[in-house]
């Protein structure tokens, strides 16, 4: 069994997208029968070299995407090499895609135009659906230690999905809470942003490069009077 | 009005390319401005997602290169309209990476929009967005759908809303005249 796994960040090796996937693979490689051949490819870093991937593709039997959402769908650059897949339809007939997708805001629902159309996509394609992992409010990721909560949902997933080849729908909706936030929360944030309370990180980091007094800059403000 | 708009097709889209010609000509014969972005004659990289553009330079992206001009122009104009064929049933990378560049249009701050969490605005308008596809020899009303409700969220996201979705079956003129309505 060979999985191939690209993940689509243009974070590349220091993404939340990879250090997600990667506890999803663990659950995946320990409850293997047969210790499976699975390659993780960043794709941010192969771009000279599209070709040789696609190879790659022909001879998988199962493909993960990892990625963030990056303005309600995929990064430009993930779309890029989605294109240059057109070259292999036909050829992806009897291949498994399964998609996992996260995001910055919390809710998850951000995340579920996009699902549908990775569902679409797989079907343009030929190749079957194993069906799409997400979660919101995954920015602070990468900097999580490995056994937090979080991962170990992923690596059961992962386990799960090396046994029953699905991915088990119980799990799938605990890692997509919360889907909404509840209105009262919402309330909270509402009265929080308007407070400018829920900033902190992004405070933090501007005064760390100095650029805190330019937070507000708009450098393309129309220059002409108003209309 | 003042009209931004990227044409996102890929090389030898030559249909595609006369039909925004005569959109942007009938907009023009009435009183509107366009100014028109061929993407695939500038140079756009891809976000690298480093924040730079909410915590380094803020408003501007860390990189400089053509999509700068776009965000200047989109920031004074009335509708910032993307125009598309549809692949594999979505809008091209083209116009993906030039979109995932416009970050430095919000603020990093959140707020409540929509009723959901998103980023504050950082200027003071932003303009109407349009959608124009083309369809597929396959596209069906659910690849439509699909790419309407993503772009729903992409005008919330650029803190407006999706004021025009149409495609290129209908005559250039008549979307001129609905997008000169707007
Ligand atoms: C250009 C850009 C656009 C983004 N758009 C969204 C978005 O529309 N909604 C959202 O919830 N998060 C958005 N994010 C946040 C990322 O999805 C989030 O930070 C993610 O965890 C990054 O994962 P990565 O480290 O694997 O790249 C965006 C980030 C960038 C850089």
């Amino acid at each position: 069994m060979r999985l191939l796994v690209f993940n689509a960040s243009p974070r590349g090796a220091r993404s939340n997208s990879l250090a997600i996937i990667k506890h999803f693979l663990e659950g995946f490689e320990y409850s293997s029968r047969e210790k499976p051949d699975i390659e993780t490819v960043n794709l941010i870093n192969e771009r000279d070299d599209y070709a040789a991937l696609r190879e790659k593709l022909l001879v998988a039997d199962r493909v993960v995407f990892a990625f963030p959402l990056y303005v309600d769908s995929m990064p430009g650059f993930l779309m890029e090499f989605f294109e240059t897949l057109i070259l292999l339809k036909g050829a992806l007939s009897g291949k498994e895609f399964l998609f996992s997708i996260q995001c910055g805001f919390p809710e998850t629902l951000n995340l579920r135009p996009l699902e549908r159309y990775l569902v679409r996509l797989t079907g343009k394609f030929g190749a079957a659906y194993a069906g799409c992992i997400c979660r919101g409010g995954m920015e602070g990721t990468r900097y999580m230690p490995a056994d937090a909560p979080i991962f170990r949902k992923y690596r059961e997933l992962g386990r799960i999905y090396a046994e029953t080849g699905k991915l088990d729908p119980g799990i799938l909706g605990e890692i997509a809470n919360p889907e909404k936030l509840p209105r009262p929360v919402m309330l909270i944030a509402s009265v929080l942003g308007r407070m400018g309370l829920m900033n902190g990180y992004w405070k933090k980091q501007l005064k760390k490069n100095g650029a805190y007094e330019k937070r507000h800059a708009r450098p393309y403000d129309p220059t002409h009077l108003p209309r | 009005m003042r009209v931004t708009l990227l044409n996102g097709a890929a090389p030898d889209s030559d249909a595609f390319d006369s039909y925004l010609e005569r959109l942007a000509g009938n907009l023009r014969e009435s009183g509107n401005t366009v100014s028109e972005f061929k993407l695939r004659d500038l140079v756009i990289g891809q976000c690298i997602g480093c924040w730079g553009c909410w915590t380094k330079t803020p408003g501007e992206c860390v990189f400089s290169d053509d999509t700068a001009k776009i965000a200047r122009s989109a920031v004074d104009s009335d509708l910032f309209l993307f125009a598309s064929p549809l692949v594999l049933g979505f809008t091209t990378s083209l116009l993906k990476k030039t979109i995932d560049r416009m970050l430095p249009l919000v603020h990093p701050y959140l707020a409540v929009r929509a009723g959901e969490i998103h980023h504050r605005k950082r200027y003071r308008k932003y303009p109407l967005l349009g959608l124009l596809i083309a369809r597929e020899s396959d596209t069906d009303d659910i690849d439509i759908s699909v790419v309407k409700e993503i772009y729903e969220r992409v005008a919330i996201e650029l803190a407006t809303r999706l004021a025009f979705f149409g495609s290129t079956e209908r005559p250039a003129e008549e979307v001129a005249h609905e997008i000169a309505g707007l």
